[in-house]
């Protein structure tokens, strides 16, 4: 019997690694071009020639790659030609991938305050706890996080029953890890609410009451203004400030994170 | 019967009650009436139309040149004559004339109860104040043709033509002849270009102008310009309420007592003042700017346009060092003190300065600073100058004060006050301890050489199929992993379960064993091995007791069985194939009956149906 279970427990480390090195396994030819994209790109960039870097960063990201770098290289760009909007845009896209480099913060907050009129509503501590642990990872991240919660739950479960630990243990450790694991499946469920409905505008538009352009205007936006999606009509996109105002601006101002 | 008030109520009240079932019952009747057809000029006359028998909106009065008609509100009146009660509405109307001249009120039309009816047009005379007074044509005064006769304003300034930033005075004028003005607001006016400084107090006195005795109010400031060129000043405006005289008549219910109230006691009673508010116009006038002059303007000069005067001081003149020395400036002329910028004091590295205290009083300004000096070396206080531009000279004057001689003494080591930010001054002039403030410059961060981790865009760890089966895999090795123990709990507790589990892989070894012995052709063992597999199988799978179980307990348990799975022809097949195994097992191994090759081969197949029989039947 036990024998049994030692064979079915290393299966299961045999699958868990495996596919953890299947996540490294890459078509290479085509990342080849990528990465030698990217290097001539930056060529570019210290030439001070900044829409070519931005076309080539921006032929590396259709191509269907991306990373945090690649994203951050973007952003300088845009802001080296004036783009604010869009150099916050993508300074915010790169820190979905890499959001504890330091470089990226600081260019971040330096962009942010180029803003005109710029203000952050004023958030309690908990909220800025909050934030603060939700912008800390990836939402790779905090899958895995999710899924070592999963599976240290269902290991500790397992040893409870096989080594008979006594059921207040069991039930202690069990809650504990199922604890852990609904926190972080909530805050991975935020993480892709904010990636699907996050955007930023990328040119000066204002927010009328109706998707009309007669409307009468609720509010200004200039680029860089951070905002979330609420609806999309044809042409136009309900969005939401910081400061929770709502209005409609036209769909080519925003652009989604 | 005495006529008293409250019988008066009593009988308006009683009227009124009756007012609903009289009030169609009479033809509808128009009536439009003033109350004087010759009023004077600054007087009101009233304006009445009498609707009788039905009910109208009040009409609107055309307009007519000369008049100002305005709707005062209605005023509803009953009659009650023998026992025939009638009711009227009357809307009043004031008519304020505003010159001289014969006005006709054209007639009026209004629909009522279906019916048109159309007034009378109406002549009236308006004639001025005083002629109307004295009742005779005076030919030495002159005769007010409209209300501007009557009141208006003038406009004057001691210039006409000024410099950018001089000071010239400004007067406002309310003339007033037979009116009677109240609420009079300070003078308005538009003045682009110019800085208006505040009103003094306004004087009020009399003036006779072309033989009218006017009543005059006079408003006095000035004004300064501030950029040259043609300008016009004005026009004023002042806002005021001119009170008329207005008399109603009121129709009351005529009982029998029609004239009681007509007498003219009671009009005079019953006649009151109201207030019309006015705005009062001047004209415009032009002022000509001009630039101040380039040449001969001095470094220092700063804008001042007058004539001025300046006096300087400074106290203490003996001081130790580190103790204030307070320097006094004042400044004052003619000319606006607003536009002055106080002489700034040129001190040096030997002064510590605190910021000048600035303040206009009494026509002057004057400034009021703290210097203190560092150094014992310090003689004098250096002089100020102020230079302005003179409009009447046309030309820059400078005026000079001082220098202020000054005595400063060393301090002594004793002394405890010490000012904060001195120190010894030595020989070597060490730099001033003060802490500079380093400035940084702020940019983005470089770009990063290196491009990390690429991944495909739009896709998350959760939608790769491997990490989705490695979720499903681990879910059902949990799932197995419990089921085991489920299983290994099970056998723990059951013992017939237990029992039953492990029958079939004991059987199979035994059958093994015995199909080995047959191979071999070893009748006894093979018989002895058949024998205990076969009592084993059956006890562990039926539960007996493998030492004493007989024959019968078979037969029972798989009669019951037979009952349950409804075949009794396969139970009583296998009955008979348990018996005849057994039955040739103890032959052989207690008669050492000696069987062929075949039967053991037969009587090998007979136990593998049973065992077969048990496993499709036994759970």
């Amino acid at each position: 019997m036990m024998f049994r279970l030692q064979k079915i427990i290393l299966a299961v480390c045999v699958l868990l690694i495996g596919g953890i090195n299947s996540f490294a396994a890459q078509p290479s030819t085509q990342k080849s071009a990528a990465v030698l994209q990217f290097h001539e790109a930056g060529i570019a960039y210290k030439a001070e020639d900044y829409k070519k870097a931005i076309e080539l960063y921006e032929g590396i990201i259709q191509s269907g790659w991306m990373s945090g770098p690649i994203y951050y290289n973007l952003g300088n760009s845009y802001f080296k030609d004036k783009q604010l909007g869009k150099a916050i845009l993508n300074y915010e896209r790169a820190r979905q991938l890499m959001p504890r480099d330091a470089d990226l913060i600081a260019n971040n907050k330096y962009a942010v305050s180029q803003i005109p009129n710029y203000s952050l509503p004023m958030q309690s501590v908990f909220q800025r706890i909050f934030d603060r642990y939700l912008n800390f990872m990836t939402v790779d991240e905090m899958t895995w996080v999710v899924f070592y919660c999963f599976l240290i739950t269902g290991v500790i479960f397992c040893l409870g029953l096989f080594l008979r630990w006594s059921l207040k243990v069991r039930l202690w450790l069990v809650t504990l890890n199922c604890c852990l694991l609904f926190v972080h499946t909530f805050f991975l469920g935020i993480q892709l609410t904010h990636a699907q409905n996050d955007a930023v505008i990328i040119e000066k538009t204002s927010a009328k009451f109706e998707p009309i352009d007669d409307a009468t205007t609720y509010f200004d936006l200039t680029e860089g203004w951070k905002v979330q999606i609420l609806k999309k009509e044809t042409g136009w996109v309900k969005v939401k400030r910081l400061d929770r105002k709502i209005g409609w601006v036209k769909t080519e101002a925003v652009e989604s994170i | 019967m005495k006529f008293t008030f409250k019988t008066a109520v009593l009988i308006l009240v009683y009227a009124l009650c009756w007012l609903p079932f009289t009030a169609f019952a009479e033809d509808p009747s128009f009536e439009v009436t003033v109350n004087t057809k010759k009023v004077a000029l600054g007087s009101a006359l009233q304006l009445t139309l009498t609707f009788e028998g039905g009910k109208t909106d009040p009409p609107q009065i055309p307009t007519v040149d000369g008049l100002d008609i305005k709707y005062m509100g209605p005023s509803t009146s009953i009659s009650i004559i023998n026992g025939q009660y009638s009711s009227s509405v009357s809307h009043l109307y004031t008519v304020f004339p505003l010159k001289v001249g014969q006005f006709r009120i054209p007639a009026l039309a209004v629909n009522m109860g279906g019916k048109d009816l159309i007034s009378e047009p109406i002549d009236i005379e308006v004639v001025d104040a005083q002629s109307d007074a004295h009742g005779q044509d005076n030919q030495t005064a002159s005769i007010a043709q409209s209300i501007k006769d009557k009141i208006f304003l003038t406009l004057e300034t001691t210039k006409k033509e000024a410099f950018v930033d001089e000071r010239i005075g400004l007067t406002i004028k309310l003339f007033i002849n037979g009116l009677a003005v109240k609420e009079i607001q300070y003078p308005q006016f538009e003045h682009n270009g110019f800085i208006v400084e505040e009103y003094g107090q306004p004087k009020q006195y009399q003036q006779v102008i072309g033989g009218a005795r006017y009543s005059v109010v006079e408003f006095n400031t000035h004004i300064a310009s501030t950029k040259p060129g043609a300008l016009t000043l004005g026009p004023v405006k002042l806002d005021c309420n001119l009170l008329f005289e207005n008399s109603q008549h009121r129709r009351l219910p005529t009982t029998g007592f029609d004239g009681f109230f007509d007498d003219s006691i009671f009009d005079n009673f019953f006649s009151h003042y109201e207030k019309r508010p006015v705005t009062i116009s001047s004209a415009d006038i032009p002022i000509q700017v001009l630039p101040l002059p380039e040449g001969g303007r001095p470094e220092n000069f700063s804008g001042a346009v007058g004539q001025f005067a300046l006096e300087a001081s400074a106290t203490p003149q003996e001081v130790v060092v580190g103790d204030p020395v307070t320097l006094r400036m004042k400044i004052l002329g003619t000319g606006s003190l607003q536009s002055i910028t106080m002489p700034a004091l040129k001190l040096g590295e030997d002064f510590k300065l605190y910021d000048p205290q600035i303040k206009e009083e009494g026509g002057a300004k004057i400034l009021e600073q703290v210097a203190i000096p560092k150094s014992e070396k310090i003689t004098e206080i250096p002089a100020v100058t102020f230079s302005y531009f003179d409009p009447e000279r046309k030309s820059y004057e400078t005026l000079t004060q001082g220098p202020f001689p000054l005595k400063v003494n060393k301090s002594e080591a004793k002394d405890d006050f010490k000012v904060v930010g001195f120190g010894e001054q030595s020989s070597s002039s060490s730099p001033a301890q003060t802490q500079v403030e380093e400035s940084f410059g702020r940019d983005i961060v470089f770009i990063k050489d290196q491009p990390g981790q690429l991944q495909l865009k739009g896709r998350y760890l959760f939608q790769n199929p491997f990490f989705i089966v490695m979720v499903f895999v681990l879910l059902g090795v949990w799932g197995l992993l419990i089921a085991v123990y489920q299983r290994k709990q099970k056998i723990e507790s059951d013992v017939v379960y237990a029992r039953r589990l492990y029958a079939p892989q004991k059987a199979k070894q035994g059958l093994e064993t015995a199909q080995k012995f047959m191979m071999e052709g070893k009748q006894k063992e093979f018989y002895d091995q058949v024998f205990k597999t076969l009592r084993e199988y059956l006890a562990g799978k039926l539960h007996l007791n493998s030492a004493h179980f007989t024959i019968g307990d078979i037969e029972e348990r798989i009669k019951n069985q037979a009952k349950k799975k409804n075949n009794p022809k396969d139970s009583d097949f296998t009955l008979t194939q348990v018996r005849t195994v057994l039955d040739q097992c103890e032959g052989v191994r207690y008669a050492l009956a000696n069987l062929t090759q075949e039967q053991m081969k037969e009587n090998f197949e007979q136990m593998e149906k049973v065992i077969d029989y048990f496993e499709r039947n036994w759970k």
